[in-house]
């Protein structure tokens, strides 16, 4: 926690080309050197509640493994998007509570009120699943890999959707922040290996595996 | 949001309960009809709930005292999780040992508690859940059955509907007013340990979809109840019935419904071949699954330490369901998109049924509606 905290107060003091020589001079850059990946995972989080787009987390994978393995690059990636729904999701449900129509805060009519529980669903499922890819080092087991970015990938397109749906037009003007954490959220989707790529990846592990049934399978991974 | 939802690990002294549930299920269950072993928790097998009881894999939350194991719900949830893997037929027991025990151990009296839960636990004593009626579902607190005190006890007038499995159990804990009228809401409202084989007691079948009898209407003609047939405190039932969906959320099985005809389905895929759209389909659910997965541990580990996790529980089940409802959706689309492969009749059949109870995942223990609504309440929204 304490970690987080002074990572963020770093990131919140050093804008655009000022970020990455403090993150370097505070030795964060070489984080992944010195903790492990399930330590740095809420600096990672921390790094998309901010949509930070710098490439932070390929950095810290460079430092401590010269030749990243696609899959670390991706659980790191799902820890980000992670970071990033918790974010649209707190925005979201200020915006819900202070936004008036009809008399009322548009989060007390229950259509809104369904989708901001799909909302937190989906960055609850993502979270988990980034932390499950991120608990096995710097060189995550294909299966695990593959699980979180398919589900922080395929959970993104619900998440970005409910945010400016709750948000209304004033989600897509440029003077407002939503637009950068949902294009952020989009472009992290796309970048390791979106949906399709890892459940190829997966469904070809699971159909020639031996084991007994799917429960068999996810605890051998 | 939801911080309590942490990634956990299994203590190793309840992942080695495996063993043990595994043999049962070599023994009672894996040369069961795909068939049969989709039905999962609305399958009946007395000899195996026996057998689960013989072997100590029931009640394993209860105070040893009480005949129970004494375990946390870690223990719970690595046997449930098995047995639903691998579909064992779990319906005659599975209401006792996920929440009517635990509603009579923490409202019931002493004597309650060592009349029922050492039979529970051994698997002799099977109970059901009396809280739908005809007039009332979502909203439960419109409840109209009623009881009125006598000089012994209570007399019980009413009807419940939908219970499953209410022919072949001992007992139903049914919510009841018992002062006030509907107008009350909350207040007013008790549970019984109501005896199904009671004179006045009618059971009538309700068959579903797929010619199944589960579902029960219960009619209850001036039933009298012994004064000790109260369970808790007079009015007080509308917490203790909140308290009793709380366990019946919480548990793991929420994601599992489907994973037998996953599992068939891709015992099928092995055969006839996958080329890249199914690969992915499969890809997909495994994803899915090991996450959903991760977040059920994660629930149990709220329970573990004491909690009534009942938001975050919502939040898995809401998952769970959909998850388990996409399974059949996807796996007809899949079979149907190749028309000139053989397919194992078992296969189909399963299907066939799976496509017709599914709607169901998201109904019982609480709609998808519902669960959103207690999510939403979670998460600040009023």
């Amino acid at each position: 926690m304490e970690l987080r905290a002074a990572f963020e107060r770093l990131l919140d003091a050093n804008a655009g080309d000022a970020l990455m020589p403090a993150l370097d001079g505070a030795g964060y850059l070489d984080a992944l050197r010195e903790l492990p990946l399930s330590e740095v995972e809420p600096l990672l989080r921390a790094l998309g509640a901010r949509a930070v787009d710098a490439p932070v987390a390929e950095t810290m994978a460079v430092r401590a493994v010269a030749a990243p393995s696609r899959s670390l690059l991706a659980v790191m990636a799902a820890a980000e998007m992670a970071g990033i729904g918790e974010r649209l999701l707190e925005m979201s449900l200020e915006h819900a509570n202070t936004r008036r129509q009809f008399g009322k805060p548009i989060g007390g009519f229950q259509a809104i009120q369904q989708q901001l529980a799909v909302m937190a669903e989906q960055v609850v499922l993502t979270r988990i699943a980034a932390q499950s890819g991120c608990a096995h080092g710097l060189e995550p087991p294909l299966v695990e890999a593959a699980a979180a970015k398919s589900v922080a990938s395929s959970a993104a397109p619900t998440i970005t959707a409910i945010a400016h749906a709750v948000h209304g037009a004033i989600g897509i003007a440029r003077e407002f922040p939503l637009h950068r954490f949902t294009a952020r959220l989009h472009a992290l989707r796309m970048s390791h290996g979106s949906e399709s790529y890892w459940n190829r990846t997966l469904g070809k592990i699971r159909i020639e595996a031996e084991a007994e049934n799917s429960l068999d399978f996810l605890r051998h991974v | 949001m939801f911080d309590a939802l942490q990634l956990t690990r299994i203590p190793a002294e309840d992942e080695a309960l495996r063993g043990k549930v595994r043999a049962l299920i070599a023994e009672h269950v894996l040369h069961r009809p795909v068939t049969e072993r989709v039905r999962s928790w609305m399958g009946i097998d007395a000899d195996f709930s026996r057998a689960l009881g013989a072997a100590g894999l029931l009640g394993l939350t209860l105070p040893v005292d009480y005949g129970g194991a004494g375990r946390g719900p870690f223990a719970r949830y690595v046997v449930v999780e098995e047995l639903l893997a691998a579909g064992a037929s779990v319906g005659l027991h599975w209401i006792a040992d996920r929440q009517s025990a635990l509603v009579i151990l923490t409202f019931g009296t002493e004597a309650q508690k060592r009349s029922y839960l050492p039979r529970i636990c051994r698997g002799e004593l099977f109970f059901c859940i009396g809280m739908s009626e005809p007039e009332a579902g979502s909203d439960l607190a419109s409840v109209r059955t009623g009881a009125e005190r006598t000089e012994t006890g209570w007399r019980l007038t009413g009807q419940k509907i939908w219970t499953t499995a209410a022919h072949l159990c001992d007992y139903a804990i049914a919510l009841v007013r018992t002062s006030g009228t509907a107008a009350d809401r909350h207040r007013g409202l008790s549970q019984f340990i109501v005896d199904l084989k009671a004179p006045g007691v009618t059971i009538r079948g309700i068959e579903d979809a797929t010619g199944h009898r589960d579902f029960n209407e219960l009619f209850f003609d001036g039933v009298e109840l012994a004064a000790d047939a109260l369970l808790g405190e007079e009015g007080a039932g509308w917490a203790q019935v909140n308290a009793e969906l709380a366990f019946e959320r919480s548990g793991p099985e929420r994601i599992w419904s489907s994973a037998v005809l996953l599992d068939s389905w891709i015992g099928h895929l092995k055969q006839a071949g996958a080329d890249e759209v199914r690969t992915e389909r499969v890809g997909g659910f495994m994803a899915q699954l090991s996450a959903l997965r991760a977040l059920s541990i994660a629930v149990t580990a709220r329970l573990a330490a004491g909690e009534q996790p009942v938001v975050e529980a919502s939040l898995v089940k809401d998952l769970g369901t959909s998850f388990e409802q996409a399974i059949p959706a996807a796996i007809a689309d899949d079979l149907g998109g190749h028309p000139d492969e053989a397919v194992a009749p078992q296969l189909r059949a399963a299907l066939i049924d799976a496509l017709a109870l599914a709607p169901a995942y998201s109904l019982r223990g609480g709609t998808r509606e519902i669960l959103r609504g207690i999510i939403a309440r979670g998460l600040g929204l009023r």
